[in-house]
């Protein structure tokens, strides 16, 4: 027999995020969302591991704060 | 050809030239296109709302103001559509979703107050992947939009409506909305031209957003010319959107006939060039020899960072959509489409982090690029790896027989400049051997757009596939 293949993300995870996110995931929803999930946060993870090293330490998230003009101190 | 098909075929800028010559009455032109919107709208399905009777009473009006000598300026009179998430006052605006279906905004969004006030006709709203999350407007509650090259085919999206409207000859002009590649990947499919704007060129006010941080409106028409002209129209800084970029607005048509000798075109032959069907890379390798054939210098270019884009842009808009989407996602579940809710679930779940990261990594492929153009003037990179798919696919074969993720393989190459902020330029380069179109993605330095349409209408002098109408 064949070895399944092998899961990052298990339908209890998907039920034990949901359950943290306050979201009341319906059964249907598992399995579409854990498959979604499992092919996607391998990458995700790759992509943690590269941020994380030593030559990115300086580099900061795009997120910008943005003023609206009426903040303007006219005092 | 009858006078209607005759009407059809005139592009946005011959038909506003002609209307402010008084040689074509706005009346004329939007019956025109209305017809065409009856002859073709059942099968393709690219619009939720035609507002035929509004349009008519507006194109009365505008030949009345050109024959008292007053033009409203640079569209008077010309019939163009909107995305519908793009807010019009009094209007139904839905998403293409069930959650707004009986939203009515309370005022333009800026980018529609804009072009009416250029004098431009609005005919309707186009139909859209719901809440723009995905790339095949394959829309559950307004229908299944439908490629007109080949009806089995799909449009891609979000803006797929918008994409075919255009290309199906239903109106002269466009707007999409794009994220991740939203308003390029219709663009490319239906073999018209599509502008991702520097983030910040266009106001998003008024605009129903999917993920804030990449989120841009563009214009979606058939030629580079009358893409300027939108862009003239609807580009420039808005106080109403804090994203806005106070930045100087150029005049996009302004080098249109400057060619391209000298132009530095980068291409990245080990990401760009290649994962692809062999009719995008001909067609496109075939767009640079041209392009090098009237004087553009063609340079390899090497991106350390661009390997992990996909997911970047993945979490990035996943993760956004599902803060804007919470209260909705708990309270009317049931009212999203399959694809769209699971999608919004799974936003919900990546870790802040993955987000984190995300958002830094894209500093770090910005950086690289910025770097790169101090070398080149614009990268030229097919816009998707394939050509228009099968309707309802959930998966692509790109090479080896191997099926792909439709989300991921589609913004395989749209999702560098999302990332980024850079702006992008959609222009049709070639057919497949099914007369399928395939569109080449010219990216520039941030605020170059001028140099894109440069680029773009140096192409199209020498070319006429985007001339070629689909046979609908």
């Amino acid at each position: 027999m064949a070895d399944e293949p092998s899961q990052t993300v298990t339908e209890d995870t998907v039920r034990a995020l949901a359950d943290l996110a306050d979201l009341n995931l319906a059964d249907k929803q598992v399995e579409a969302v854990r498959e979604t999930l499992d092919a996607w946060i391998p990458s995700a993870n790759e992509l943690n591991e590269k941020m994380a090293q030593a030559d990115h330490w300086t580099v900061t998230p795009i997120t910008t704060f943005t003023h609206d003009q009426d903040e303007e101190d006219t005092g | 050809m009858s006078t209607e098909d005759g009407l059809r075929e005139l592009t946005l800028s011959e038909s506003a030239r002609q209307i402010a010559d008084r040689e074509l009455s706005p009346v004329e032109l939007v019956d025109a296109c209305l017809e065409r919107i009856d002859q073709v709208d059942d099968t393709v399905m690219a619009f939720i709302t035609v507002y035929a009777d509004q349009a008519r009473e507006v194109a009365r009006a505008s030949e009345q103001l050109v024959a008292a000598g007053h033009r409203l300026g640079p569209l008077h009179g010309v019939p163009l559509a909107l995305k519908d998430n793009i807010g019009l006052e009094g209007l139904r605006t839905t998403a293409g979703s069930k959650v707004l279906d009986d939203w009515i905004p309370d005022g333009d969004a800026t980018v529609a107050a804009k072009l009416k006030g250029a004098g431009a006709i609005m005919l309707g709203k186009t139909n859209m992947h719901e809440f723009a999350w995905g790339g095949t407007s394959d829309n559950p509650h307004h229908g299944t939009v439908r490629n007109p090259w080949n009806t089995d085919r799909f449009p891609a999206g979000s803006s797929g409506g918008s994409g075919v409207a255009v290309a199906a000859r239903c109106c002269q002009g466009a707007l999409g909305t794009d994220t991740g590649g939203s308003v390029r990947l219709p663009s490319a499919v239906n073999g018209i031209v599509g502008l991702r704007p520097t983030i910040g060129r266009v106001s998003n006010h008024g605009v129903i957003p999917l993920a804030w941080s990449m989120d841009t409106v563009g214009p979606m028409t058939r030629t580079v010319e009358d893409n300027a002209r939108m862009l003239n129209v609807v580009a420039g800084h808005d106080p109403l959107d804090n994203g806005s970029a106070d930045v100087v607005v150029a005049d996009y048509t302004a080098e249109l006939d400057r060619g391209v000798d000298g132009i530095r075109i980068g291409v990245v032959p080990d990401y760009f060039f290649h994962h692809l069907q062999p009719p995008v890379r001909d067609g496109v390798q075939s767009a640079l020899r041209t392009l090098e054939g009237i004087g553009a210098k063609v340079v390899d270019v090497r991106m350390e960072h661009i390997h992990g884009n996909i997911s970047a842009q993945l979490t990035v808009e996943s993760a956004e959509p599902s803060a804007y989407h919470q209260r909705w996602l708990r309270e009317r579940p049931d009212d999203y489409g399959d694809d769209v809710r699971v999608l919004l679930e799974v936003g919900e779940m990546l870790l802040a982090t993955h987000y984190i990261q995300a958002q830094r990594y894209r500093h770090l492929l910005r950086a690289e690029f910025l770097d790169a153009f101090k070398d080149v003037d614009v990268f030229i990179c097919p816009t998707l790896p394939f050509t228009a798919t099968g309707v309802g696919d959930m998966t692509v074969v790109i090479e080896d027989d191997r099926e792909e993720d439709m989300l991921s393989a589609i913004m395989q190459f749209t999702g560098v400049p999302s990332l980024t902020g850079l702006p992008s330029l959609n222009v049709p380069c070639g057919f497949d051997d099914h007369g399928l179109p395939v569109g080449m993605q010219i990216i520039g330095r941030p605020f170059a757009e001028a140099t894109l349409y440069r680029v773009g209408a140096a192409f199209q002098a020498e070319t006429d596939y985007h001339r070629r109408a689909p046979q609908l």
